[in-house]
């Protein structure tokens, strides 16, 4: 666990601190997101973490250790580190990147070797294609997961990310997103991670510090809540207009109760005489194939279904460009009669919303 | 006797003079190094002191060569001694800019990640620092051997080392038997000379610039 108490960052030349006492617990195994505006004070939160930054008063600890004043230099060899602007050494290989800290802390060569192939392929880099080459031979994607992969080479407990994922093409990153979400389940760090996007908050945080100018946290609080039950106008207006609709990508499908739907199979449909005017669910071999009512012959087609393990931010989606309004919820074998509609999604967030006001209150 | 005849039937003293002429660049261009990269080095983030050294290096280089030869007869005598001192003095400027300017130009992003990853100061000096600084100080030894070859030959004023010799005597007894060709035979080989020196540090810039930075 990392604790920051009382800290205060005085620049000199600064009449007002650019922190000013700031409290902070941050769990051991867990992503906390530093996010707010510009002039917030979040990465220099993060530095003073570190110590790139060092604090004008207050205490760090790590796991119950004061480190204010131990060697800052072994200090962040604990740390892992990644910047947006990544910073990989030009004129070393990707393993002489990843191994730099190793060496320093004197590995022998063939534990070194295994572990920057064992992080390259954490990374979802072919380790015999990748570790011989040098930076301006990799993309930028490629790039920043060697520097998570360097972040991680000597497995310190605790990393930094500042803006990992900031300069990189939108499809790239929610890419990058994904799979650090993945390597976190398996390596359970305790990571800061600092951005200004909210979006990007609420997807990687499992709690989120929202800083306001001069370091002071405006409310620290899991994504749900924060997005559910904003502390104050500052918080509500930094996250802004659909915070609902983002709060929907916390959601899976799975949480909600889907309605269990009239089914009929492609055989009985001669004898479909009279139904209130709800279409029945035609299943062939247990997969959804088409939408009947009484009379109207072929009936339509099932256009939307939707696997359980989607969010219902994805759910919702597509469910507005669905022809009928209703998705099935299948399994991986493409089976289910289970249906949700749009209005399954607005109770699903009311319910929510007023769970999230009952434990504020309580 | 044209210049091929004249230089074969005087190979032995060319060859000699051509290798103290070599010799004496080589040996002031090492000298020079060490202090020009080593003054880089203290002042490259010392805005006011990397002013001063860079500014002092080339009130070196403006000082007229034949003046500064002269100059240092009197604390150093004849010979190798002041023809180093003053070959180290010229070749500084270009050197220690280059030191200073490839240190300063080191991404500043490599820089902070180094730091957060707990390289110390002589660590990002030693590893991450010079190494990309290093083509651009290879370019300034370059240019100062460059510079160097010529004044070398200004040397044989003060009995320094070296082609100036034949440059020297040729141009004193002009007109006379084969002067021409003593003078051009100094000149060539400093020619020459610039020649190798360049190939080499072509060479040299090859084997000890990384893949990752050329």
């Amino acid at each position: 666990m990392i604790r920051l108490s009382g800290i205060e960052k005085r620049f000199p030349g600064q009449t007002v601190p650019a922190v000013r006492h700031l409290d902070l617990d941050i769990p051991r195994g867990e992503v906390v997101v530093l996010v707010g505006p510009s002039g917030c004070g979040k990465t220099t939160t993060l530095r003073l973490i570190n110590r790139l930054i060092e604090p004008t008063a207050g205490r760090i600890e790590l796991d119950g250790e004061d480190v204010t004043e131990v060697d800052p230099d072994a200090l962040r060899r604990r740390m892992g580190y990644v910047i947006q602007q990544i910073g990989l050494f030009p004129h070393m290989t990707i393993a002489e990147n990843i191994g730099m800290v190793p060496r320093i802390l004197g590995w022998d060569a063939d534990r070194i070797r295994a572990r920057v192939d064992e992080l390259l392929e954490l990374v979802g880099l072919a380790a015999d294609e990748y570790r011989g080459r040098y930076p301006k031979e990799l993309s930028g994607g490629q790039s920043q997961r060697v520097g998570v992969a360097r972040a991680m080479a000597a497995d310190p407990p605790v990393l930094l990310m500042d803006e990992p994922f900031g300069a990189i093409d939108p499809i790239t990153r929610a890419r990058l997103q994904d799979e650090f979400q993945r390597v976190q389940d398996t390596v359970a760090k305790t990571v800061v991670f600092v951005t200004h996007d909210i979006d990007e908050a609420v997807k990687m945080g499992d709690r989120i510090v929202l800083l306001r100018v001069g370091g002071e946290i405006a409310q620290y609080d899991t994504p749900e809540r924060i997005l559910a039950a904003p502390a104050d106008d500052f918080v509500a207006s930094f996250i802004g207009a659909g915070a609902r609709v983002r709060g929907l990508t916390l959601t899976r499908l799975s949480d909600v109760e889907a309605t269990p739907w009239p089914t009929v199979e492609p055989g009985e449909l001669e004898r479909l005489d009279a139904t209130d005017g709800r279409p029945l669910l035609v299943l062939e071999d247990g997969r959804p194939s088409r939408w009947v009512v009484a009379g109207d012959g072929a009936g339509t087609p099932v256009d939307t279904v939707l696997r359980r393990d989607v969010s219902l931010h994805d759910a919702l989606d597509a469910l507005i460009g669905s022809e009928s309004g209703r998705a099935v919820v299948v399994d991986e074998d493409g089976r289910g009669r289970d249906v949700v509609e749009l209005d399954t999604i607005r109770a699903a967030v009311v319910a929510m919303r007023r769970r999230h006001a009952d434990e504020a209150t309580a | 006797m044209n210049l091929f005849e004249y230089v074969s039937s005087r190979q032995e003293l060319v060859v000699e003079l051509t290798l103290q002429h070599a010799l004496v660049v080589a040996l002031s261009i090492a000298i020079a190094t060490i202090i020009g990269v080593g003054t880089g080095v203290l002042v490259y983030r010392r805005d006011r002191a990397a002013r001063m050294a860079i500014a002092t290096a080339g009130v070196f280089l403006t000082i007229p060569s034949f003046a500064l030869f002269g100059l240092l007869i009197a604390p150093l005598g004849l010979g190798y001694p002041p023809t180093v001192v003053a070959l180290v003095l010229y070749a500084l400027l270009p050197i220690l800019r280059n030191t200073v300017t490839g240190l300063r130009s080191v991404d500043p992003a490599v820089l902070e990640s180094a730091r957060g990853m707990g390289l110390g100061r002589r660590r990002r000096l030693l590893r991450i620092e010079l190494p990309l600084a290093w083509p651009v100080i290879l370019t300034g030894i370059r240019v100062s051997t460059l510079v160097t070859l010529g004044i070398a030959a200004i040397a044989a004023a003060i009995n320094g080392p070296g082609l100036g010799d034949l440059i020297f005597e040729g141009i004193g007894r002009i007109g006379a038997v084969n002067a021409l060709n003593q003078t051009l035979t100094g000149i060539l080989g400093v020619v020459v000379l610039a020649l190798v020196f360049d190939t080499l540090f072509f060479g040299v810039r090859r084997l000890t610039t990384s893949r990752g930075v050329r």
